[in-house]
């Protein structure tokens, strides 16, 4: 919306230019022209105000242009863009470095932007400005349209028609002589002190009084005519709008003021051109009679009068008596200046937004009507662009972590993803499938993210990344522009047709980092140049901040999702090896970390330490790739202790960039892999074997099949991909717990005969409930033919301590808990309890023969795992579910399946069904709960 | 509510009120006005036209060029409501006192007051 403002404040300065010119001309050839001409010719003025059209090359376009570049360049930077470099060096650079740094621990997970409460304010205030321009010009034509209802209504309230035939006729006279084809009514009112015309389809002129002298009639009613005919009650209202749209230009508002006198005279002109020069002075009398009755109402705005005020009335008197044929030197004048102020006008122009790239520079611009627009804004987030299979924009991604909002309106197409997490422990990368079409204006926004986009192949590129990894080809035969500003982070911009056709500049304004450039760009001071070919497509890229750039052309640029050799060989050696001009971060560093600075006489360790203060900083700034590339550099008791740190607060995506730049073989490697594994952290483990080969993992295996280790396990067997030996021993280990569950119950005198026959002490169990501390169940069984109530005693470690009969309040309790308890006898409760279910699993919970009005309960909560199925299904067709419950964990809260349904017509009929569980999606841990069939019984 | 018609305006509904069943042209009521002796311009004759059409006493169909006018209030009807006007106003809604006034001010013919009085009992006895 900006955009629009932009453009109207451009319009309304070069309709400012056009006001002063025409206002200047006015005084000196006041009376040389026609009068007409000087109501009309603001016309044009009005339509360069109002209409946003105007040649590519302009004035405003120029202008505004370089106003752009100014704002763009002194735009208050968010405080951790501010480079080391600004603050000031010397003595007091260390005080500095720690206050900022200071800062940054107070808030860590502050992301710099609302730092400046103030500054924010002001931020939003510039970008709705444009909604305080909307609101007061509204008001403002709101508030002119009441005025004018208010009058008209003031006006028709007192007013009567004349039905004196003879004054009528008079009017029919006039009307038919001046050539109005519409009748025009004549009323009285006395409220009104001089004549005026009222209506804007059905004329209406209103007198003061039907007791009007002839003469006056003579001369007042084709003044009113003439109003009529040439429709001055449409432009004073187009001028009207016009004034409200531009009220915050004065001169604007003198125009309107302006138009008004130049309406009075024309139409003077008109009235006197049609009855002849002799009667000048006559209807001069006409209008000081007018004016000698008192106004009584604010009468000037909207309806057209005969007399606006005492000044006007002055001067139209001296124009009256001026009035005279026009003489060819004034027509020659006429022509001339009526030349002149269209061709001005079109000439000052208008800023057209998002052309002015494509304007200032040589070549042709991009045809963009007709194609889509795109918005893709990252923050947080790991994006990986696809060429989607149809028209369609689509993401694949975990919605524990991520929010995607797309919308794909007509032209208007825009993506915004973020990190929904307080702490990214995902570093899954986003799929993000768009079309690959022709697109107009593509904006592209990464604020703490990667993005890798190869897609665009033709399309007005504007990018704006912050501490961010992007990736950007540009594919063979792009056409259009790029216009990118990298402000700390890595940019990576490859051309695969190597810049053919293309005008390439590269600024260099960042104070810390290095760019990378093919050589065969010609370097002028901060800025490279390249131009091949017609040249008309523009790269334009600006280096901010602290941060490493690579522009390559094909051959340069090898590797497909790596960096690139040579790449990392500049990293390496020649960035590396460079002296390091400003020794603030030190400073800060060894002020901060005293106990882990090596002796700085040392070459390597100095280096040590610089990488040591940046991945601080990194770290600080939530920069994964720059942590990454930096961690290498590190020297290993360093490395240790960033990864103790990041292993103690559980920070998965800097421990996992961490652990793939670490040697496999190297003793940190082998330490971490058994604390991981030793303090059963799964994930952690997870990370470190994704970088082990396959030996190491066997070795590992053999340890956790050692150990009994079921999760290490299931991990592992997994990695070395052999599911489904996991799986065959998994269903063996259930049978051995099982089995072992059976021995510990006959322990305390309770058989198993089968999985629903209970006996205790020879006598059938009704109730038999082994519950865990936490609640769950670890066997809730119900026969109705049973004739005792047993619970199974657990101590705090939850071992089996005996069985005792249930007390009456602990059985109404447990029924308590169901959701019927008249039912209880009829209902038969099928206990969900999986330790691990794996993905794409599906068990089967056993064979349920259901009647009609059965109510099914469906209750599983699961500790780990994206998505549960749970359903029935007929003679073993898996694919065609009944009852099913399909459940997706929502962000921020557990997984789980709660529903209920009734068997029954419509939908389901009675009959035989298998149940089942399953996990669609990934594999499930500490499935637990219960599913209940509550017969309907016979009533 | 019947509105209240200016001199002109009721000249020109007499004109149409005439002319009944038939429609009313333009040029008829011109001439009309002109046969009264009292003619007028054509501007003005729209302009008194389209307020009997905003009074709601003519509607006008357009076919072709020309309007066709048809009357919206019977003569009847105008008169009805214009009498009670004048009574209320005059005689304060009494119809006994205009009746009164009309014999005593001997502003009814004998042929005239005997036909009243006839129309008055028929009136009674079918009552």
């Amino acid at each position: 919306m900006n955009a629009v403002l932009k453009i109207f404040l451009s319009m309304s300065f070069s309709g400012g230019l056009l006001i002063l010119a025409l206002l200047l001309g006015k005084r000196f050839l006041k009376n040389k022209i026609s009068r007409q001409w000087q109501y009309y010719i603001w016309l044009v003025v009005v339509a360069r105000l109002l209409l946003p059209f105007g040649p590519e090359v302009s004035l405003m376009g120029k202008a505004y242009q370089a106003v752009d570049q100014a704002i763009s360049q002194t735009a208050p930077l968010p405080p951790r863009q501010q480079s080391p470099q600004n603050v000031p060096e010397g003595d007091l650079a260390p005080a500095v470095g720690a206050e900022r740094h200071n800062e940054t621990v107070d808030s860590p997970a502050d992301d710099g932007t609302t730092a400046h409460p103030l500054q924010d304010i002001g931020v939003l205030l510039i970008n709705h400005i444009w909604l305080v321009w909307l609101v007061a010009a509204l008001g403002l034509l709101i508030r002119k349209i009441t005025i004018y209802q208010g009058f008209a209504r003031y006006i028709k309230a007192g007013l009567t028609p004349v039905s004196d035939i003879e004054l009528l006729d008079r009017l029919s006279i006039v009307a038919e002589r001046s050539g109005m084809k519409k009748p025009i009514e004549l009323c009285v009112n006395p409220l009104v002190s001089s004549p005026l015309l009222i209506g804007f389809f059905h004329p209406c002129i209103v007198l003061p009084s039907s007791d009007i002298p002839e003469k006056d009639f003579r001369y007042i009613i084709p003044h009113e005519l003439t109003h009529y005919k040439r429709r001055d009650m449409f432009y004073k209202w187009l001028v009207q709008i016009t004034v409200c749209l531009h009220w915050f230009n004065p001169l604007v508002h003198l125009m309107g003021r302006e138009i008004t006198k130049a309406c009075e005279f024309s139409c003077d002109e008109a009235v006197l051109a049609k009855m002849g020069y002799d009667n000048a002075r006559d209807y001069g009398k006409t209008l000081l009679d007018a004016m000698a009755a008192v106004g009584k109402y604010k009468e000037n705005l909207g309806a057209v009068t005969l007399s606006e005020n005492k000044q006007l009335l002055k001067e139209r008197l001296g124009a009256i008596m001026k009035v005279k044929k026009q003489s060819r030197s004034g027509k020659i004048w006429t022509a001339v200046l009526t030349l002149c102020v269209v061709l001005g006008a079109a000439f000052v122009g208008v800023y057209t937004v998002g052309n002015v790239q494509a304007a200032s520079l040589p070549g042709t611009p991009l045809d963009t009507t007709g194609r889509p627009s795109l918005s893709l804004d990252v923050s947080g987030a790991a994006v990986n662009v696809l060429a989607a299979a149809d028209n369609q924009i689509s993401a694949e991604y975990n919605s524990d972590v991520y929010a995607v909002r797309i919308s794909q309106q007509n032209c208007d197409w825009k993506v915004s993803i973020s990190c929904e997490a307080s702490t990214n422990t995902n570093d899954e990368t986003i799929k993000l499938y768009l079309p690959s079409v022709d697109y107009s204006d593509v904006k592209l926004k990464a604020d703490n993210g990667y993005l890798t986009c190869g897609l665009i192949r033709s399309g007005n590129i504007v990018g704006n990344f912050n501490m961010a990894s992007v990736y950007l080809i540009l594919p063979e035969g792009f056409s259009g522009s790029v216009n990118a500003i990298a402000d700390s982070g890595y940019f990576q911009l490859v051309s695969q047709d190597d810049f053919k056709n293309t005008t390439t500049t590269i600024t260099d304004n960042g104070d810390w980092g290095e760019i990378y450039k093919p050589k065969n760009f010609k370097e002028n001071g901060n800025t490279s140049t390249f131009t091949d070919g017609t040249g008309a497509n523009t790269i334009r890229v600006t280096r901010k901040g602290s941060g490493v750039m690579g522009i390559y052309t094909s051959q340069s640029f090898t590797a497909s999702n790596e960096f690139p050799d040579d790449w990392k060989d500049l990293w390496q050696d020649e960035w590396q090896g460079k002296p390091w001009e400003d020794d603030w971060w030190q400073n800060t560093w060894r002020e901060d970390d005293t106990s882990n600075a090596p002796a700085a006489s040392d070459e390597r360790s100095e280096k040590t330490n610089t990488a040591s203060a940046d991945i601080e900083r990194y770290y600080e700034a939530g920069s994964l790739p720059l942590f990454e590339i930096t961690f290498p550099r590190l020297d290993e008791s360093t490395q240790k202790k960033w990864l103790e740190k990041l292993y103690a607060d559980g920070d998965f995506a800097f421990f996992s960039v961490a652990a793939r730049r670490l040697d496999a073989n190297s003793a940190l490697f082998t330490g971490f892999a058994e604390k991981a594994y030793v303090d059963g952290k799964t994930a952690f483990f997870s990370i470190l074997t994704d970088c082990m080969d396959e030996t190491r993992l066997e070795l590992w295996l053999d340890r956790a099949l050692e150990d009994g280790n079921w999760a290490f396990q299931s991990m592992l067997f997994d990695k070395v991909g052999k599911r489904d030996e996991f799986d065959e021993l998994k269903a063996k280990q259930e049978k051995e717990w099982a089995e072992a569950q059976m021995a510990e119950y006959e322990a305390v005198g309770v058989t198993m005969v089968d999985e629903k026959t209970y006996y205790y002490q020879g006598q059938l169990i009704n109730i038999f409930l082994d519950i865990r501390k936490e609640g769950s169940f670890y066997t809730l069984n119900m026969n109705p033919k049973g004739t005792v109530n047993i619970k199974i005693t657990r101590d705090a470690n939850d071992d089996i301590t005996g069985a005792a009969y249930m007390t009456e309040a602990e059985v109404a309790e447990l029924l308590g808990d169901m959701d019927d308890p008249d039912d209880t006898t009829d209902v038969e409760l099928i206990p969900v309890d999986f330790k691990a279910v794996a993905a794409g699993e599906t068990i089967c919970l056993g064979e349920y023969t259901l009647s009609q009005g059965d109510e099914i309960l469906y209750s599983i909560s699961v500790k780990t795992g994206n998505q549960i199925k749970v359903f029935f299904a007929k003679d073993g067709q898996e694919d065609v579910a009944y009852w099913s419950v399909d459940n997706l964990r929502q962000p921020g809260e557990s997984l789980e399946c709660i529903a209920d349904f009734i068997v029954g017509p419509p939908t389901t009929k009675p009959g035989t069904y298998q149940l089942y569980l399953q996990a669609p999606d990934g594999a499930l841990g500490n499935v637990r709960g219960s599913i209940s069939i509550a017969s309907a019984g016979v009533s | 509510m019947v509105q209240q018609l200016s001199d002109a305006e009721l000249e020109i509904m007499k004109i149409v009120w005439e002319n009944q069943p038939e429609v009313t042209l333009f040029p008829y009521i011109m001439d009309g006005l002109a046969a009264r002796g009292r003619p007028c311009q054509k501007n003005t004759l729209i302009v008194l036209l389209s307020r009997l059409m905003n009074k709601g006493f003519l509607s006008a169909r357009k076919i072709g060029r020309r309007n066709e006018y048809t009357t919206l209030v019977s003569e009847t009807e105008y008169q009805t409501a214009q009498t009670r006007n004048f009574l209320d106003k005059i005689y304060e809604g009494s119809a006994k006192g205009l009746v009164s006034n009309l014999i005593l001010g001997d502003l009814l013919a004998d042929e005239e007051y005997e036909e009243l009085k006839r129309l008055l009992e028929k009136g009674k006895g079918q009552q």
